[in-house]
């Protein structure tokens, strides 16, 4: 009998060992073919050397991209980013366990207030353009564009519209379905704020999911779906779905960019903790994040560049380390050097 | 032989019921195996040309090209080493407790016995926010490691104690009485006896239970798993994020490149786990010849 228990708990032991192992008996290994793992393991700073970041779903992807390539040249800073969303990943920020929340909205009102009772301060850094696209399936062969005053009278909240031709006489008659991200997004506080003209209200027969392929998956297998997401799902996912011109202005980096696509192209945002700036990783990396870097980044996740002339104006409004929001009064379609460059 | 013409006809009637749902069993049989197939046929379809060992033991990107997946396997590794070296522990002792010493049954004991039942049921995501309030808000833990690995403990233990506990009943009474006729303890009974015939039983009720527990994904994503880490996880309060984290994040990206990747990782994942089971069946397997001599 004694055997048997001997099997069992070397058989545990050897289990765990075997895990264990395999962690430390393959590190160095891993370390080995990327040297930046082998310095951090050695020269790593005392606790605080972590940046961390959280926030918007949306700007994840920039953010963690840029955080890649500043790692690459900083291996003895940590990096940390999660996408809760920016309503959630503001809370944190105010909770103090963030250096970074990223946003795909400007912050609120009683965010704001929050912070200030924290004695949190913050400042405000607009990263990148994304341009809410409004997508049809590409078996939809009678809309080519909608009016903003057509979209409000599909979206808004009192809406009865089920078929296409009450939004364009001059659509068929086949009934239209409604798509598009849940209220946690920043996304959909943006389209139907600059819509409906009333922040969160929308339609009742709405069907709101959480994640974006989900949505353009849903446009994709339905002829009459209609439904509104960020520039980038709809440019990696061209072949699955179209996307409507609003205004007569379709959705593009350029039109993004120099604001035609009004009203629904929107800034992304960072919003950095003073206090973190304070410490030196912190303060490199959101230079870094306004340099070049943060350019490329944009691009690899494609998002639209902010124009030269914003991203200067930005950078000046970084090192005048001014804090609070500049985006209160502004209106969705407003240029961000009028924002950014007034003193 | 003649045979009632009515009753030759109910017999026909039978047999082709019999036949009938003979038929349908075997649909429903096969079903589950087409799908499986079909499935696991896609995913290594579309994830087989990325795995290579570079893409396991890179570090992680969010360009779908460059990017590894070794901090998630790290992560992985660690919540389930961590799991396991806590929840054995209190999950064989609970069932020993319950099994061996607990001979009154009292209404504290059945409550307990009644409570383990339930939670066993529970959904994952439960006990998500049960970690996040418990582990991070009262305990200040943060979005560690072991945040994760103490929530995972809670999603497991009610299915060590009764999978502990089956295999503690499994051992025949005289095994105990004979031990303690020749005037062992107790406890000596336990050790010596019980605990060592069980053990098979108890050894693949754990391996399952950890095998649950690194494919769990919701009760991770609440205590803050993360999406993204530039460096493997060093201590207990370090971020982290783990395999079905990141299969997730990839799963749900604009774009298509990293839908292979999140198959490529599914792959990964599948392995492991087959490898957790058969190390399972396998010790199962040597412990019952073993206790057969």
């Amino acid at each position: 009998m004694s055997n048997t228990r001997t099997w069992v708990i070397s058989g545990l032991l050897a289990a765990i060992a075997l895990i264990g192992c395999g962690d430390k008996g393959t590190t160095p290994e891993g370390a080995s073919s990327t040297p930046t793992a082998t310095t951090t393991g050695e020269a790593k700073p005392a606790a605080g050397s972590t940046i961390s970041i959280d926030g918007s779903t949306t700007v994840f992807p920039i953010v963690s991209v840029l955080a890649e390539d500043f790692k690459k040249e900083n291996a003895g800073v940590d990096l940390v980013v999660n996408k809760a969303g920016t309503g959630s990943g503001f809370k944190k920020f105010a909770e103090g366990n963030l250096d970074i929340a990223t946003a795909s909205r400007p912050i609120k009102d009683d965010e704001i207030k929050t912070l200030t009772e924290k004695k949190i301060e913050f400042i405000e850094i607009p990263v990148a353009y994304d341009g809410v696209s409004v997508i049809v399936n590409p078996g939809n062969t009678w809309a080519k564009n909608v009016t903003v005053e057509e979209l409000k009278k599909a979206w808004s909240k009192d809406s009865t519209i089920t078929t296409w031709d009450q939004i364009n006489p001059s659509f068929p008659k086949e009934k239209v379905t409604f798509f598009g991200p849940t209220d946690n997004h920043g996304t959909y506080e943006y389209f139907t704020e600059a819509i409906n003209g009333k922040k969160n209200e929308i339609r009742k027969e709405y069907q709101p999911n959480q994640e974006y392929t989900a949505i353009v998956t849903a446009v994709g297998g339905e002829k009459g779906a209609i439904a509104f997401v960020g520039y980038n799902y709809y440019i990696e996912n061209k072949d699955k779905v179209t996307a409507l011109t609003v205004g007569g202005v379709a959705p593009t980096e350029a039109t993004i960019a120099d604001g035609t696509y009004t009203p629904l192209s929107r800034p992304l945002f960072i919003y950095v903790n003073k206090k973190s700036l304070e410490r030196p990783e912190v303060k490199k990396f959101v230079e870094f994040a306004l340099g070049e870097a943060g350019n490329t980044a944009v691009k690899d996740s494609s998002y639209v560049q902010l124009p030269q002339d914003v991203r200067d104006a930005i950078k000046a409004h970084f090192e005048a380390a001014e804090s609070g929001t500049k985006m209160k009064d502004f209106k969705p379609g407003q240029k961000l050097t009028d924002v950014y460059g007034k003193k | 032989m003649t045979i009632d013409p009515a009753l030759a006809k109910n017999l026909a009637s039978r047999k082709r019921k019999d036949k009938i749902f003979q038929v349908v069993c075997q649909l429903a049989a096969i079903a589950g195996v087409i799908l499986l197939v079909i499935f696991l046929s896609k995913i290594f379809v579309d994830g087989i040309g990325k795995l290579s060992w570079k893409f396991i033991t890179d570090d992680l990107s969010n360009r779908a090209k460059r990017t590894g997946l070794w901090p998630a396997i790290v992560g992985s590794a660690y919540v389930m080493v961590l799991t396991t070296c806590i929840s054995v522990p209190i999950g064989v002792g609970a069932a020993i407790y319950l099994e061996e010493f607990n001979k009154k049954k009292t209404g504290l004991t059945n409550l307990i016995q009644l409570n383990i039942a339930n939670l066993s049921g529970v959904p994952s995501i439960v006990y998500g926010l049960l970690g996040r309030v418990l582990f991070i808000v009262v305990m200040g833990l943060g979005q560690s490691i072991i945040a994760g690995a103490l929530t995972m403990t809670l999603l497991i233990l009610p299915t060590v104690i009764i999978v502990t506990q089956e295999a503690l009943r499994a051992v025949p009474k005289s095994y105990r009485e004979g031990s303690l006729a020749l005037g062992s303890s107790q406890w000596q009974a336990i050790r010596r006896q019980v605990l060592p015939n069980a053990a098979p039983g108890i050894l693949t009720g754990i391996i399952l239970s950890i095998s649950r527990a690194i494919g769990e994904t919701a009760p991770l994503i609440v205590v803050g798993a993360a999406s993204y880490v530039s460096s493997l996880p060093k201590g207990l309060k370090d971020s982290y994020t783990v395999l079905p984290i990141k299969i997730f994040d990839w799963a749900n990206e604009s774009q298509e490149e990293f839908h292979k990747v999140a198959a490529s990782a599914i792959l990964v994942l599948m392995v492991c786990l087959l490898a957790m089971n058969s190390v399972a069946i396998v010790l199962r397997a040597k412990n019952q010849a073993n206790a057969k001599r």
